[in-house]
C-alpha cells in the first residue's frame, strides 16, 4: 500500500482523472472531496464490502429450490 | 447483431442460448465479481416472477433477481445524476431496476438486496450495481415478510 501524508486542502491525483482532496478534519473524522469521471464508481468502503458479501452469498444459493417461494410470491396485477 | 445467437452454460440450467439483445453489460462487473462483465437476462418460467442474470463468461456465476417494486411498491432508491450519466440514461423510460435475491430452501429466509440495486439502461443495455447511502435499505430484506402485509 502506498502511504502519503497530506495537509488540509492538499490532494492526491490517481491516474489522469481522479483527484481526492482533504477538505476538513474534526477529531477522528476527515472529510474528503472526490473528483472523478461519472463512469468511475466511488463508494464508502464498508458499503461496497456489504454489497460484495451479499453478492457472494447470493451466488452460493443458485441451486436452491424456488418452487415454494414462487407459490407465494406473485407478480402484481397489471405489471 | 441484436438477434445474433449467444451460447453459454450455467451450472443450474446447463447449456443455453440467447440473443445479443438479451445481454446486459456491466462495465465494472458487480462487486465481488468484477472480472465478469456480460450477463444474459434469462427467463425461466418455473422461477417467475423471479428472473435470472446468468454470466455468459462463467458457468458458476448467476443471480436470481426480481423487480423490487413487485414486492415493495414504495421502494424509492435515490439514483444520482452521476449514476444516470454513467450509463447514459437520458429519460426515465430507459430505466430498469432489479434487486439481487439470496435464495434459501426455506422461503421465509429468502431476502432481496435493496441497498445494492442493479440499474440498467434498456437502450444501450449497460448496467451497474449501485451502493445506496440510504439507511432505509439493507442488503437483506425478507421477501415473505413483505408479502404478509
Amino acid at each position: 500500500m502506498l502511504v502519503l501524508t497530506r495537509k488540509l486542502g492538499e490532494s492526491i491525483v490517481i491516474g489522469n482523472h481522479v483527484r481526492v482532496t482533504v477538505l476538513d478534519m474534526q477529531g477522528k473524522q476527515i472529510r474528503l472531496g472526490i473528483e472523478a469521471p461519472t463512469e468511475v464508481s466511488v463508494h464508502r468502503g464498508e458499503v461496497y464490502e456489504r454489497i460484495e458479501a451479499e453478492n457472494k452469498a447470493a451466488v452460493e444459493t443458485v441451486h436452491a429450490d424456488l418452487s415454494k417461494l414462487t407459490q407465494v410470491v406473485k407478480k402484481p396485477e397489471g405489471s | 447483431m441484436a438477434d445474433e445467437v449467444v451460447r453459454f452454460t450455467h451450472v443450474r440450467f446447463g447449456e443455453q442460448e440467447t440473443t445479443h439483445d438479451k445481454i446486459v453489460s456491466f462495465p465494472d462487473g458487480v462487486p465481488g465479481f468484477e472480472r465478469f462483465k456480460d450477463y444474459a437476462l434469462f427467463e425461466d418460467p418455473a422461477s417467475e416472477p423471479f428472473q435470472w442474470f446468468l454470466s455468459i463468461e462463467s458457468q458458476e456465476l448467476g443471480f436470481v433477481v426480481i423487480n423490487p417494486l413487485y414486492i415493495w411498491p414504495d421502494y424509492d432508491p435515490k439514483i444520482s445524476k452521476d449514476d444516470l450519466k454513467s450509463l447514459e440514461i437520458a429519460k426515465p423510460e430507459e430505466i430498469l431496476i432489479y434487486s439481487i435475491v439470496t435464495l434459501s430452501d426455506d422461503p421465509s429466509k429468502v431476502t432481496a438486496n435493496l441497498s445494492g440495486p442493479i440499474l440498467i439502461n434498456t437502450t444501450n443495455r449497460r448496467a451497474r450495481q449501485l451502493a445506496l447511502l440510504d439507511d432505509r435499505y439493507t442488503t437483506k430484506h425478507k421477501i415473505l415478510d413483505a408479502q404478509k402485509v
